[in-house]
């Protein structure tokens, strides 16, 4: 009964906008410390942060709580956590928890890129 | 009343939640309920990774579908849990929220061996099942789309409402 297991996939690439981090697979708490990890490790860089969840099949509080203790890491530094692309599930969870309400959510990578290129222009 | 229910076991490990993810996945897709997937999924997940951990031992899922869709955790902890505040930003805190936010009960049942902790979906009425379905046949057209009431024949539920 017992398959093989999903794991998660980490992508990290630095764009001139952001470090971009992507996910695919699922977030839980098996795979959470990996993510918790990566992204400790980008906040040192000292630059703004977007988590592309577009491939995210599943994410539970464990992986919430990734997400909340790197975005007050970011904005300890006076840097920004931004998440984009959250499939309906991963919504869900996000929206539950309220967390829709104090980080930004845009809809694709690129406008997530657009929207810290108009902040920094304006 | 024509019921189904499957059990599974697991050690008690980081890998349970995803392997009774699994579980449920299939059970469900079998029974012909992918529409309480997301929601069952999810509950379950919180339901494991609590048990395994702040309970004990190995962990028991058992998924009931009846008139409702019951998913229920056994570990051998004798704590119960209970729903904390949160503010928006703290780390932890919200699994048990989000079980009580996406079922339509929950609740935690003591046994001589530990607790159960469990949810309940109502099973929304269904629309005309799709014909290229080629799946097992939907299940017996639901009577009553309400639970009967806490506990039915089963062990009498407690419900636990938010600290």
């Amino acid at each position: 009964m017992v398959g093989k297991l999903v794991q998660l996939n980490i992508v990290r690439e630095s764009l001139p906008e952001a470090d971009v981090v992507r996910v695919s697979g699922e977030l839980d708490i098996s795979s959470s410390p990996a993510l918790r990890e990566e992204l400790t490790e980008v906040a040192r860089g000292g630059r703004n942060v977007i988590l592309d969840l577009a491939d995210l099949r599943f994410m539970d509080s464990t992986g919430l709580s990734v997400i909340i203790a790197a975005l007050k890491r970011l904005r300890e530094r006076s840097l920004d956590l931004l998440l984009c692309a959250p499939q309906p599930p991963v919504r869900r969870t996000l929206e539950i928890c309220g967390l829709d309400e104090i980080i930004t959510i845009r809809p694709t990578e690129a406008d997530t890129l657009d929207h810290l290129r108009s902040l920094s222009a304006g | 009343m024509d019921e189904r229910t499957d059990t599974c076991t697991l050690a008690a490990s980081p890998q349970a939640p995803a392997r009774a993810r699994q579980f449920l996945a299939e059970r469900l897709a079998a029974w012909g309920q992918r529409d309480l997937l997301a929601e069952a999924i999810l509950g379950l997940s919180e339901l494991v990774t609590n048990a395994f951990l702040h309970g004990g031992g190995d962990i028991t899922v058992v998924v009931t579908l009846g008139t409702a869709l019951r998913v229920a955790v056994h570990d051998s902890g004798a704590g119960q849990p209970a729903v904390r505040q949160y503010s928006s930003t703290a780390t932890t805190g919200r699994g048990l929220h989000l079980v009580d936010s996406l079922s339509d009960r929950w609740g935690t049942t003591p046994d001589g061996t530990g607790k159960w902790v469990w949810f309940e979906q109502d099973l929304v009425a269904a629309a005309p099942a799709p014909a290229a379905d080629a799946g097992e046949p939907p299940a017996a057209q639901a009577s009553p789309l309400r639970s009967t009431g806490p506990g039915g024949s089963g062990p009498k539920l407690v419900r636990r409402d938010a600290a």
